[in-house]
């Protein structure tokens, strides 16, 4: 019931929105103003669809026509439109839509990014495809479950480790030098883009622990207030942690931030070999 | 449950994270256990679909997870030999195997035994690192048990074959680099004397 009401008081502010535009001036076209009586140009986009709640149902791509002129430029725009106008039920994460929360990681037209740092191709007979980051459990539509990622990024420890802190109990003081190592790496949101397109991971997530935690980990043994290096690097001295890491570097082709992840792990291997 | 979840792409495993399992807990009553295996088969996301043949397989934690959802994942403990010494040892044998294999093609295999046999032994530990490095790949210990041991073993008895086999070409025969360079120039010569002589 709730639904319908919120369905119909969407309906009456956009109406008001029509009628402000009018009122102040139709000639007055800004950015945000519907391109007019320009003809739709619909273009198909095909997602992945699987229904927890049906599991029987082999999962399928779901075919949406969206009409580019009343659409925002972003992937995650045309998600939107067509959760708001056509099916309700089609299920993804988003928050910030601006790259910085890492909510909307999926694989759109085969490469892991961010649907709302993707532009839609404005080539409307080329159809889009949208799947969920490749190779994870999925837990409906557009949602993967991150839980061992997070599990494996808890595991190395991302805070600050540090045996004696300043007496005077303020900062503890970095030189622009040490502070400009960590550019690059602190940048990272963990949408999991990286980890998720590198087959190493597929193969064996249950114990590699992907590029884009082995970049945190990097980010922790290259700052120069962190003391706990030895304990960082121990904890990936073994066959499967890090050395899973066969430079393909799928991971530095897909970062959506520009991050170079693949850069890091080489960090972390030749800390590690000329200790 | 965890049979029914699908996986983007796909690969061996069966499982299912403790999340999505608790989300699907409404809906266990209405399923046996039989059509539970018959529905598995529907998916092509079903949990054989990547396997080596022959091998048996061991029974995986659901979604890889082990123990809650908010505990740390446990890494494996150290073990240098196969951590950063063995990486190591893989780049100095990588590096050494440019200057002897370049020195075998300018000199077009006059160099001798001695430098051919070591050419040959270096491409050989080469070759057997990364096979040993793609058994860790594919055969992994988390996935087939003692078989990844019985394959790194068999690896082994290989390579150990494999070192005798080119001592016993570079003692009795005209070595590597001559049977490479016969093959490119079709001048065979050289393998006729040695039969000859024989």
């Amino acid at each position: 019931m709730w639904t319908k009401q919120a369905l119909s008081a969407c309906k009456l502010a956009y109406k008001s929105v029509n009628y402000n535009t009018i009122v102040t001036g139709a000639s007055t076209r800004g950015l945000a103003t519907a391109a007019g009586s320009a003809s739709p140009r619909f273009k198909t986009f095909k997602i992945y669809r699987w229904n927890p709640d049906t599991p029987s149902e082999k999962p399928f791509l779901q075919e949406f026509k969206v009409d580019l002129n009343e659409c925002g430029p972003m992937v995650l725009d045309a998600l939107l439109k067509i959760k708001n106008e056509q099916d309700p039920t089609l299920t993804f994460r988003r928050s910030c839509r601006e790259g910085i929360c890492g909510s909307c990681a999926m694989n759109i037209g085969g490469r892991n990014t961010l649907a709302c740092l993707c532009k839609i191709d404005q080539n409307e007979s080329k159809q889009l495809k949208i799947y969920p980051l490749p190779h994870m459990y999925i837990v409906k539509d557009l949602v993967p479950d991150l839980t061992n990622f997070y599990k494996q990024y808890k595991s190395i420890k991302p805070y600050l480790h540090r045996d004696k802190f300043p007496e005077d109990g303020k900062e503890i003081l970095q030189s622009i030098e040490d502070r400009k190592k960590l550019d690059g790496l602190y940048e990272c949101i963990l949408c999991a883009c990286c980890s998720t397109s590198c087959p190493s991971y597929w193969w064996n997530n249950e114990e590699y622990l992907g590029p884009a935690v082995l970049m945190q980990a990097y980010r922790w043994l290259a700052d120069s207030r962190d003391t706990a290096n030895d304990m960082r690097k121990t904890m990936l001295n073994n066959s499967m942690s890090l050395y899973r890491c066969h430079t393909i570097m799928n991971c530095t082709r897909t970062c959506p931030k520009g991050l170079n992840p693949g850069k890091a792990i080489a960090h972390i291997k030749s800390s590690l070999a000329f200790n | 449950m965890s049979y029914l979840l699908p996986r983007t792409l796909c690969k061996q495993s069966v499982a299912r994270s403790a999340l999505s399992s608790t989300l699907l807990k409404t809906h266990t009553p209405l399923l046996s256990t039989s059509s539970l295996i018959k529905i598995s088969s529907f998916h092509t996301t079903s949990p054989a679909n990547f396997k080596i043949p022959l091998l048996p397989m061991q029974p995986q934690v659901p979604g890889g997870v082990i123990g809650d959802v908010n505990e740390a994942f446990i890494p494996q403990p150290v073990n240098k030999s196969t951590g950063s010494h063995h990486w190591f040892f893989e780049r100095a044998v990588e590096i050494s195997v440019l200057p002897l294999v370049t020195a075998s093609l300018v000199t077009g295999g006059e160099l001798g035994a001695v430098t051919d046999g070591l050419m040959a032994a270096a491409v050989l530990v080469h070759c057997g690192l990364e096979l040993e490095s793609s058994i860790e790949d594919y055969i992994p210990r988390r996935l087939y048990g003692n078989w990844h041991n019985y394959c790194i073993w068999m690896l082994y008895a290989g390579s150990l074959v494999s070192f005798y086999g080119i001592y016993q070409f570079e003692k009795n025969d005209v070595g590597f680099s001559k049977t490479i360079k016969a093959l490119f120039t079709n001048n065979d010569s050289e393998l006729i004397k040695k039969d000859a002589k024989e």
